[in-house]
């Protein structure tokens, strides 16, 4: 899908390794997050932050946890919310369905 | 001297401290970490990180562990992993938590049983830090898939921030030469969620508040939910009042997804309840067969694997920073690159297979054959 309106797909396998590309900038070429005449001045601004910004940003973080981040409650509630709009029910809830097996069919789905 | 210095891995920063000495550990390649907050007001190693590098000292025989005069470098060359009997010490900044996780990478690959006692906080408000029972039902489920089949973690007594008094006992039976090589390509359909909800020092009533207010998120979804209520009382309930959740998603299979929340000073029990269900909702739709928190752990596994290439799915979500800081990681001690390969079902299109080959670990103790 996000081929088709012309940006470059980067591998996520290339990306993975490089490293002159910090994760967070990976994870945004690969999804196409990024806009092509930004693209420039971020491998520029990189550089910047490999060098300064890095130590300042991380030294007042905790980064070595296993647990997760999640969105705010209100997000995560708009999400999951089964009766509200049909553009949510299209976007949490039915995914959620998807991945569990009702209760029914528990009993017919034994492995 | 100078020909180790060449095979060094250098880091930087304080990004996975805990992560990169294992790493080192399990591979038996010396590290260096430079730079450990060196612009901070508080410059270098916290309490907890120092008491860390004691625990790595206990559990392993021959470490060296060099720590620069304003703690901001470290060169660690590490022994082989030993185990053993031991009672650890946990400063109150971190939960045992921090310090079981690491042990989980190791424990079973040593030569006697890890048989540690934790003493210290069982649950911490920061939301980075990792409870007990979150390792216990996210973590030892897991391990349990890579061949560790005999460890469990015993909550003796828990111990509520600020003051503690928890002490928590990990015990692993299971002496394996490497882990097992993983291929679990199924996307998991969860078939029930459980849980725990504990309180120290307070009202009873606190956890079937917060049952009650998970409860009510978890019931539209239609599986089978079911929270254990855990109420502690006198000498075992540490010293200071709190309460907390855990829920796990479960599939058929034994997978586990997992969130947990501690309540904080003055909220509400239900607040929490309520937040956690949903947390794990929005864990279990973003997760391959492993969460978030079990991903790190089973990457490890699959690369001290057998020479053999493991695989499992992941759903794209999963693939964030820290994912690529841990497989970065891994590659920088280990040489070895995952691979991430689109899933071709288009009913699966969220989702990826992550592999990597074993280097063909094998431990130590083991080795006399």
């Amino acid at each position: 899908l996000r081929g088709s309106n012309g940006r470059k797909r980067w591998d996520i396998n290339k990306l993975l390794y490089m490293p002159n590309v910090s994760p967070l900038d990976a994870i945004k070429r690969w999804k196409g997050e990024e806009d092509d005449d930004e693209e420039e001045e971020d491998i520029e601004q990189d550089d910047d932050d490999f060098f300064q910004k890095k130590d300042v940003q991380e030294s007042s973080e905790d980064l070595d946890t296993l647990r997760p981040k999640y969105p705010s409650l209100e997000e995560l509630k708009a999400r999951f919310s089964s009766e509200d709009s049909d553009e949510e029910y299209e976007s949490g809830y039915k995914i959620l369905k998807s991945r569990l097996l009702t209760a029914p069919k528990m009993n017919d789905d034994e492995e | 001297m100078s020909s180790v210095k060449a095979n060094i891995t250098l880091f930087e920063g304080h990004r996975n401290f805990r992560f990169r000495l294992i790493l080192s550990t399990l591979s038996g390649k010396p590290i260096k970490i430079t730079k450990i907050r060196s612009n901070d007001m508080n410059p270098g190693l916290r309490d907890h990180e120092v008491s860390f590098l004691r625990l790595l000292e206990a559990v392993t025989n021959g470490s060296h562990i060099e720590i620069s005069y304003t703690g901001t470098t470290i060169i660690y060359r590490p022994g082989i992993i030993t185990g053993g009997e031991l009672t650890h010490n946990c400063p109150t900044t971190k939960p045992v938590g921090y310090f079981i996780e690491p042990m989980l990478f190791l424990a079973p690959f040593s030569k006697k049983k890890f048989s540690i006692i934790f003493k210290g906080l069982t649950s911490s408000e920061d939301p980075n830090d990792t409870g007990v029972d979150a390792i216990k039902w996210g973590l030892l489920p897991i391990m349990e898939k890579f061949g560790v089949r005999e460890v469990s973690l015993h909550i003796i007594k828990r111990g509520s921030p600020p003051l503690g008094g928890g002490e928590v006992h990990l015990l692993c039976n299971s002496l394996i030469p490497q882990p097992l090589t993983i291929h679990a390509l199924d996307v998991p359909k969860f078939s029930a969620i459980r849980g725990v909800a504990y309180c120290t020092r307070v009202s009873p009533s606190t956890v079937n508040r917060m049952i009650e207010a998970a409860r009510q998120v978890l019931r539209p979804t239609g599986v089978e939910v079911n929270i254990t209520a855990d109420v502690w009382r006198g000498e075992n309930a540490g010293k200071s009042p709190g309460f907390g959740i855990t829920l796990v998603a479960e599939s058929k299979k034994g997978w586990r997804v997992i969130a947990e929340g501690v309540g904080k000073a003055a909220s509400l029990p239900e607040d929490l309840g309520e937040v956690v269900a949903y947390q794990v909702l929005q864990e279990l739709t973003n997760s391959g067969v492993v969460g978030r928190y079990q991903l790190l752990l089973s990457l490890v596994y699959m690369t001290i694997g057998k020479e053999d290439v493991g695989r499992i799915k992941i759903h794209k979500q999963q693939v964030d920073e820290n994912l690529i800081n841990g497989l970065r990681d891994i590659k920088d001690v280990f040489g070895t690159e995952a691979f991430l390969k689109d899933a071709e079902e288009l009913e699966e299109q969220d989702f990826m297979t992550i592999s990597i080959k074993g280097v063909g670990f094998t431990n130590v103790s083991k080795k006399i054959a």
